[in-house]
């Protein structure tokens, strides 16, 4: 067996450095703790993110943005594999958790406080340091206008999105990094707020395992550009996603990876009389709310060539460039819903990679019919002439009743699905404070240690659950 | 060097001329037959296509690349079959192949994989300085 060769190493080694490994870098570092974050991606800077995009998505996204969850239907997974994670290619929408989530949590999951003024405090704190705001009017694009003068003539409940943004350009690429560094991921945020503190940051290095001794983890093992490195800490903070956290824990011995939540989105082409400039203008700036008790959302997607011809593929070549040739009648919408069931991330047979899982449930696929259905009726009334809907074969449609009747008749296997929210692949292995259970020096402290999907976009929720186990943690040490 | 891709590269001259839209088109082609692998011999737009989703296949699950790897052979063959048209088009004992090959395979979730590949190529070929400017795309932040 190769020894692997002793890298330096820290009192707490944080694995990840997205939502999750920022928050607990910054805040270990901000107290003086000696910390050092390891990275499987690259570091790049905002200048890097004016490129090709689909060059972007090869360097960002793990998998280039497809890892396949496997089920039926096989499901589209995109996140981030970089300096900043997923925040880094997210749309910087940064909802609140409703209080009764937080409260039902509280009881449910015995994860105590969550309905406390601290974490009302903590979320305020992270509003703060992420610039919470809603898009100046002004700056909101045209879709999202006629989605929410839609939704008002439905009588429909529609808000305007809270994003993460300081000075927002509308350069619309948010989902390959921001070019001007006016969306605060945690590249910008809090990785160089961890590094002023003191917290050390290297890419490149992907764990591979924790070395266990009598009940504690004493070091990572990890490639680094293809050799075997092993990095010695004191406390492990394991925030690597949803899919490698659980991958990194069963390669380690301990058991995780059940109970896997999901938000699902389902694509959506409109095509309308006049021009959109689909691509001018804040994109995700408006969220329709009204279906919100069924776990629905809808909203306008990012715009571009790129991405309208990826959401047409399905529909054949010829509808690809017929729809592309006057693409600025056109725009892309998503409507999101919450996975009533629970999938897993297993490990690859013969292969140390994980192994996610989910299929369709029955309710999935109402919610999902529902969910276009609902889509269908509001770009209708917005004035759409013509619809392209994620499912497989079907033709293009051009009223309502015909919508329903497709959306009504789609099948688990004939949906087109993508997810970019996994969570919760690991809170079956924790305890209320995010340690592994028979692990005290061990914490997951990423969307994984949610204890279920919350049903909105997740990282505030993220950044305030890791807070907080940072928070006990430095509470129980001191 | 198999039938397919020798076939490509006899065809090369007249998709590397200076003809954008032509090799747009036959990316397009590609797109809907969901055949990268052909594309290497095809020029630089077809063949960063091709580089590009293998790339992303690289990075893939273990079985998806066997899967993937298994399917570009039997494109090989039907893409041979029926002298470079379109999948869809391929002859029945091509197509009849495939089925086989999906039942025996049947967790490997074939569908999927070409529906990957289409989508891929035509990112690909949306991104393309060339087809953006046809489409008069220009970027946002670019008009400022």
């Amino acid at each position: 067996m190769t020894q692997a060769v002793s890298q330096p190493g820290a009192r707490h080694v944080v694995i990840g450095s997205g939502a999750g490994g920022a928050t607990t870098a910054r805040l270990l570092a901000e107290a003086g703790e000696e910390v050092l974050v390891i990275e499987e991606g690259p570091r790049l800077s905002s200048a890097d993110f004016a490129g090709s995009k689909i060059d972007l998505m090869g360097t960002l996204y793990r998998d280039g943005g497809v890892t396949p969850i496997f089920g039926r239907p096989n499901i589209a997974f995109g996140e981030g594999c970089c300096v900043g994670g997923s925040t880094v290619i997210n749309g910087a929408l940064l909802w609140r958790p409703p209080a009764d989530l937080l409260a039902r949590w509280e009881s449910q999951y015995g994860l105590a406080g969550l309905g406390s003024a601290e974490m009302d405090a903590r979320l305020a704190w992270l509003e703060r340091e992420l610039a919470v705001s809603v898009q100046p009017e002004r700056d909101v694009n045209r879709a999202s206008w006629l989605l929410a003068d839609a939704a008002a003539q439905l009588g429909w409940r529609s808000e305007l999105a809270p994003r993460g943004q300081r000075g927002c350009r509308n350069s619309n690429r948010c989902p390959t990094g921001c070019p001007t560094g006016a969306k605060q991921s945690m590249l910008v945020s809090f990785l160089p707020a961890a590094e002023k503190a003191g917290a050390r940051i290297v890419s490149g290095i992907e764990a591979l395992r924790l070395v266990v001794r009598h009940g504690r983890a004493v070091a990572v093992e990890a490639s680094k550009g293809g050799q075997t490195v092993r990095i010695d800490g004191e406390f492990f903070w394991v925030c690597g996603g949803p899919m490698q956290s659980p991958r990194l824990l069963a390669a380690s011995g301990i058991k995780a990876g059940a109970g896997l939540g999901l938000h699902l989105n389902l694509k959506v082409v409109a095509r309308f009389d006049h021009d959109l400039a689909p691509h001018q203008g804040t994109i995700m700036a408006v969220q329709v709310k009204e279906h919100a008790d069924r776990g629905i959302l809808l909203g306008g997607s990012n715009f571009d060539p790129v991405y309208l011809a990826a959401t047409l593929a399905s529909h054949g070549t010829e509808v690809v460039e017929r729809v592309a040739a006057d693409w600025c009648r056109s725009s892309i919408f998503v409507a999101q819903f919450k996975a009533s069931g629970r999938g897993s991330v297993g490990r690859m047979p013969f292969a140390d990679r994980p192994l996610p899982r989910y299929s369709l449930t029955g309710d999935d696929i109402a919610t999902a019919r529902l969910a276009l259905e609902r889509m269908a009726e509001l770009l209708f009334a917005a004035g759409a002439r013509e619809l392209f809907l994620p499912i497989v074969g079907s033709p293009p449609v051009h009223n309502l009743d015909t919508a329903r009747q497709i959306a009504g008749a789609a099948t688990a296997a004939r949906l087109d699905v993508l997810s970019v929210h996994a969570l919760a692949s690991c809170h079956s292995a924790l305890d209320s404070s995010g340690r592994v259970r028979g692990l005290a020096n061990v914490v997951v402290n990423d969307a994984s240690m949610l204890p279920e999907a919350p049903g909105i976009n997740p990282q505030l929720t993220i950044m305030a659950m890791a807070g907080r186990n940072v928070q006990r943690h430095l509470e129980s040490a001191s | 060097m198999n039938l397919w891709i020798a076939a490509m590269a006899a065809l090369a001259p007249a998709l590397l001329s200076p003809d954008g839209g032509r090799r747009r088109k036959v990316l397009l082609a590609m797109a809907d037959s969901a055949f990268p692998a052909g594309a290497l011999a095809c020029g630089d737009m077809a063949g960063r296509a091709a580089l590009v989703v293998e790339s992303r296949i690289d990075g893939m699950a273990f079985p998806m690349r066997i899967a993937l790897g298994i399917l570009l052979k039997l494109f090989d063959w039907s893409a041979v079959a029926s002298c470079g048209c379109r999948f869809a088009e391929a002859s029945r004992s091509a197509r009849r192949r495939h089925e086989s090959m999906a039942c025996r395979w049947k967790p490997i979730p074939f569908a999927e994989l070409l529906r990957l590949v289409r989508t891929l190529s035509l990112m690909v070929c949306y991104d393309d300085p060339g087809m953006r400017r046809s489409l008069t795309y220009t970027e946002p932040e670019a008009q400022r």
